[in-house]
């Protein structure tokens, strides 16, 4: 199957691509393919005799090591192409990042480790394509792979849980993050859940948010669930500590302090109007210091009415 | 070496199971190896010229040499491998319990025959633990002596080599080592987070060479770069090119940029950052790749 380089396949073109590129074990030829032969060479060469049986054991090791570096050498190649898929996802150009991991995939179905991180790349890039339900299709497929205990378990789990809230799938991101904190996956490393490991000032990686601390990622859902099931005053709540909770997520806790401002915008809870205004104007300008505008109304539309009123709201806050 | 160098030295020292590094020990505990590798190379050859003179007699000498160097190549391949499993393992554990990634480096260190790059990369990871433990007159040491040999199926690892140097370099203040480093790692061909860290460690050499111009060029590149790393790191190098903004009168940047450091750094690592320490916190935090 192919795929244009410029177009997010669909959730059906993923689960098929995933589904006739399987991980699986390496063909038993390709492991013991070469001591076969060489057996081979040796049993001739001592039927020979002579000369010839000198020679030909030889030229069998040599086309032994020839076929085991060719191997490398391949493996090599494909690796060092997902290094540069994943720097291009990296360096923000998911669509090229897409069309090469697209590619990949087919050629890693025997490297379980290789194959992980090819499929996660899928579904980061369609993540950030804002194919949601096309990035569900991908980490769905991943995660039902992936033993509990894998280190990369939980964070694929969250970026799921993300992607299902803005797809709009709340009854599935709700059971998610509920998972996630109760019942998550090495439940002693997210010891008492997701929540309490970021109550507990969990340090983190990854400056834009792909590699955070689980705990950042886990706040940033939770913010995003209580937008969307419009829970604005909880999330106000939650005050200043959400600025070292999402400090992990680097320059990607933007996006946090972006719904933080739209939550004080339409909060109830506190009476007074110019102390909304005066928190949402702070955390919106916190957000744009870390992220253009632009950016984060193209991933949440319903900041459009915040970046439309930032100056005033700057003033404000200033 | 400066003093400042010399008491970090001193204080990170306790608990240390390992002798204090010396180029000499790694001389020759390459050469045991590479004697070892040319005591079964003879073997073969031998084997071969008491091959070609009586296999007409005894038909299985016709494989023997052959056979031998398979199984003298699969012995001494599985000694190697057994312990560049293990390295990756001892990179985390450097992280985790500096104390047993250092019993278990030296357990391995103790074993004869191991492939050249193999034992190369033990003292790499010796290197990054005592970067880790902030132990730079040592770890630039290592690096150095390492850099000077061959890497072979590990020269991947050279360029973080370099970068462990500049950053060690750097801390002792040895301003000419790091540039030699910096200029090195502008010859050889990096993968990104390669990449930013040399940007990191270079901002870093230009204001303490008090060259925050240089510092300055290709700003918004720069920060395009910088934020990919993760938030602390990310942090540190907002507040280098906010400082160097300062120091060069371009205050709106450097306004902006110190409010971006202080949202991406903790309360007191950005209290450190206005002082203008930087610290060591580039190189040694991300693991690279290193083709392993």
């Amino acid at each position: 199957m192919s795929v244009s380089p410029y177009q997010p396949p669909s959730p059906e073109q993923v689960e098929a691509h995933l589904a006739a590129h399987e991980p699986r074990p390496a063909s038993p030829w390709v492991v013991w393919g070469p001591l076969a032969a060489l057996a081979g060479v040796v049993g001739a060469s001592l039927m020979i005799g002579g000369s010839v049986a000198i020679v030909l054991p030889w030229l069998g090791l040599g086309g032994v090591f020839g076929f085991l570096v060719w191997r490398v050498r391949r493996l090599r190649g494909v690796d060092a192409e997902l290094i540069g898929a994943q720097e291009l996802a990296m360096l923000r150009q998911e669509r090229r990042a897409l069309a090469v991991v697209w590619r990949v995939i087919p050629r890693v179905q025997t490297q379980p480790g290789m194959y992980v991180r090819a499929a996660a790349l899928l579904a980061h890039t369609l993540d950030e394509l804002k194919a949601y339900e096309a990035a569900l299709a991908a980490y769905d497929s991943l995660i039902a792979k992936l033993h509990e205990d894998h280190p990369g378990s939980v964070h694929l789990r969250l970026h799921r849980t993300i992607a299902a809230l803005m797809a709009e799938h709340l009854t599935d991101a709700d059971e998610a993050l509920r998972r996630l904190d109760t019942h998550a996956p090495a439940a002693a490393s997210v010891a008492g859940g997701v929540g309490d490991r970021v109550r507990a000032g969990d340090g983190g990686r990854g400056g834009r948010g792909e590699g955070a601390a689980p705990g950042a990622i886990y706040r940033l859902a939770e913010l995003i669930q209580r937008v969307r099931t419009h829970h604005f005053d909880d999330a106000a709540a939650a005050g200043d500590a959400m600025l070292d909770e999402l400090r992990p997520l680097g320059i990607s806790a933007g996006y946090g302090h972006a719904l933080l401002a739209l939550c004080w915008r339409r909060a109830r809870a506190v009476a007074d109007a110019e102390e909304r205004a005066r928190r949402s104007a702070l955390w919106w300008r916190r957000a744009t210091t870390l992220m253009p505008a632009a950016a984060l109304v193209d991933r949440f539309p319903e900041l459009r009415e915040l970046a439309e009123g930032g100056a005033a709201g700057q003033e404000v806050a200033t | 070496m400066s003093a400042a160098g010399e008491d970090v030295d001193r204080r990170a020292g306790a608990g240390r199971t390992l002798p204090p590094f010396d180029a000499r020990q790694l001389q020759r505990r390459l050469s045991l190896d590479a004697a070892i590798f040319w005591l079964v190379g003879a073997a073969v050859v031998a084997s071969f010229i008491v091959a070609v003179w009586l296999h007409e007699r005894h038909a299985i000498l016709a494989v023997l040499p052959a056979a031998l160097l398979l199984a003298s190549w699969l012995g001494l391949n599985l000694l190697s491998a057994s312990a560049s499993r293990e390295l990756p393992m001892i990179a985390a554990m450097a992280a985790e319990d500096p104390a047993a990634a250092e019993r278990r480096l030296g357990a391995l260190m103790r074993r004869p025959g191991l492939l050249s790059w193999v034992r190369l990369m033990l003292y790499h990871r010796l290197a990054v633990l005592r970067h880790r433990q902030h132990e730079f007159n040592e770890s630039a040491a290592i690096c150095a002596a390492v850099l000077a040999r061959r890497l072979g199926p590990a020269s991947g690892a050279r360029a973080h080599l370099l970068l462990l140097l500049v950053e060690a370099s750097l801390e002792r203040g040895d301003l000419l080592s790091a540039y030699t480093g910096l200029t090195e790692l502008h010859r050889r061909r990096l993968g990104l987070v390669e990449s930013i860290q040399r940007l990191a460690l270079q901002t870093r050499y230009c204001l303490v060479a008090d060259q925050p111009a240089q510092a300055l060029g290709e700003l918004p590149r720069r920060i395009e770069l910088a934020e990919i790393l993760p938030a602390p790191q990310s942090g540190a190098l907002h507040a280098m090119l906010a400082r160097a903004a300062d120091l060069v009168g371009q205050e709106a940047w450097a306004r902006w940029l110190w409010a971006r450091a202080e949202l991406l750094c903790g309360p007191e690592q950005f209290a450190r950052h206005r002082e203008g320490q930087f610290g060591a916190n580039v190189v040694e935090t991300i693991e690279p790749d290193t083709g392993m």
